[in-house]
């Protein structure tokens, strides 16, 4: 393993992300981390990371180079994005390839197609213990920007090369009309009888708009802002406008708007894949079911991925 | 009476403290759940799991049922006391005096006279809400009708009866008073946060 570096050409809405960084919530710093978790813990088990960050690609053209001196090849991996192209021929998600000296990746992402890229041994700087870079509170490595050079690792055996996600986690890493949540701590706000259209989709938070011939089941609501609360990513807020938001990972961690609910923690990474002027409807489970699904969608990530060579 | 309820599947929220038993709460919920993440808000506790937790909810109940003795005096020896310089010079110090019916001077009298206490840190990593100690002054001011795009780093500012800090340059909407120099959120730090919610804070004029 020997390192190397990666030569950026284009980029969109380009950052590295890890998991995150925690315990800092309570001095107003957000957890930051992926838009998907579950992109994450994919690329984890498909490269064998460690905690390594990878390149989250919202929007645009991504496109890599690896410069012909290269001492090696460097395997990479891509969950999501609308095309993947590597020197011209078209590259499945969820598979484990290798970058040869010479080589372009590009990857394209738009709304609803979001991306995720690792590549081996890339790191970067960190702060606060996470190379997440947070979009809210300007924290971490700085957005990618042409002409950056990514440090990465040439892969020594190539023994992951071939490697692919089973069928069940690669159904995850697709645009889903229902979320799950948990109701409450405000009970009195019903969202579930609505199909909500997506406004905006950011790192901070997604933006619904209510539909217009429905009424609004709580409108008689008389207190418009409480005072200040602790929030999480996937809280979905109900301002007075009746248009509610959903926090994403950058979100402040506190707020003072009515909480309809909470997304569950499995389907918080579903949050990144709503389209832009879609539409999605939220339906209520208990907390037992909410960790029942957890467990299965663990499972499901954790499943051994498949070598067409027959090596494991 | 505080309320409990679940908050999503790995938190819960103890609702309806009043204000100035937040404190204690809080103090006494970190010792009972070491492994949680326990914060702060105005009248509230959120404790949360590192994963889904069904049984957190049964487990906050049930800890809040058992009866404590006050500790509360207890709690306040164990928080730290910050002293901030001030230059009271604000942008809105004369509007500010003006709605309180009082002189600017007396408004940087009363502002470094009253002991504040750190309810909670949110908005912006290290921007503290700050509430009097003891209700002897009414401070209650409207924020701005227009936030501002750009707030200079370490504005102290006031509104709807709380204080605040801005660690750093950002948009905001509080009523500014003046500014201090210390360094209230520094990344590179160990601790990168200056204030923790409990914290006492004094204020001193500079002059």
């Amino acid at each position: 393993m020997t390192m190397t570096h990666l030569e950026v050409l284009s980029i969109g809405v380009t950052l590295f992300e890890d998991t995150g960084r925690f315990g800092y919530e309570t001095v107003g710093v957000p957890g930051s981390g992926v838009f998907d978790p579950r992109a994450y813990r994919a690329l984890q088990g498909l490269l064998n990371l460690d905690h390594n960050p990878v390149v989250e690609h919202l929007a645009g053209t991504l496109e890599v180079r690896l410069p012909q001196s290269a001492p090696g090849g460097v395997t990479y991996a891509v969950i999501g994005g609308s095309h993947i192209h590597q020197g011209g021929s078209r590259v499945s998600a969820g598979t484990v390839m290798v970058l040869a000296p010479g080589d372009t990746l590009i990857v394209e992402a738009q709304s609803g197609a979001p991306a995720w890229v690792a590549f081996s041994g890339l790191t970067t700087s960190k702060v606060l213990g996470s190379s997440a870079y947070d979009t809210f509170s300007r924290l971490g490595p700085a957005p990618i920007q042409v002409g950056d050079q990514l440090a990465v690792t040439t892969d020594q055996a190539g023994t992951l090369v071939g490697r692919f996600m089973a069928p069940k986690p690669f159904a995850l890493f697709q645009s889903s009309l229902v979320i799950r949540y948990v109701p409450g701590p405000h009970q009195e706000i019903d969202l579930c009888t609505n199909t909500w259209e997506v406004s905006s989709v950011t790192r901070s938070g997604i933006r619904l708009q209510k539909p217009h011939d429905v009424p609004l089941s709580w409108a008689n609501t008389p207190v418009a802002v409480l005072p200040s609360l602790p929030t999480l990513p996937g809280v979905i807020q109900m301002p007075p406008s009746g248009n509610p938001v959903v926090l994403g990972p950058d979100a402040g961690v506190t707020g003072g708007y009515h909480i309809a609910g909470v997304v569950i923690t499995a389907d918080l990474g579903k949050l990144a894949w709503l389209p832009e002027g879609g539409h999605v409807a939220f339906q209520p489970v208990t907390g037992e079911t909410a960790g029942a699904v957890n467990d299965s969608l663990t499972e499901a990530l954790n499943t051994k991925v498949l070598d067409p060579r027959g090596i494991c | 009476m505080s309320t409990v309820a679940a908050y999503g599947d790995r938190a819960v929220l103890i609702d309806r403290i009043p204000a100035h038993e937040v404190p204690h709460i809080l103090c006494r919920a970190e010792e009972a759940f070491p492994d949680f993440l326990v914060r702060p808000g105005l009248n509230t506790i959120l404790i949360t799991a590192p994963i889904p937790t069904a049984s957190l909810l049964d487990q906050v109940r049930q800890w809040l049922a058992i009866p404590q003795s006050s500790r509360a005096a207890n709690d306040a020896r164990q928080s730290p006391t910050h002293i901030l310089e001030v230059t009271y010079t604000g942008a809105d110090l004369a509007r500010v005096a003006a709605h309180l019916n009082m002189t600017e001077e007396e408004v940087v009298v009363a502002h470094t006279a009253t002991s504040w206490r750190v309810a909670l840190i949110g908005f912006a990593p290290g921007f503290p809400y700050l509430v009097p100690v003891a209700d002897h002054h009414d401070w209650s001011v409207p924020r701005l009708a227009t936030p501002r795009t750009q707030v200079p780093a370490g504005a102290v500012a006031l509104a709807a009866g709380m204080s605040a800090v801005y660690p750093t340059v950002m948009p905001g909407g509080w009523n500014i008073l003046g500014t201090t120099t210390t360094t209230l959120f520094d990344p590179g730090r160990d601790r990168p946060s200056l204030l923790a919610p409990g914290d006492f804070v004094l204020f001193r004029s500079k002059s």
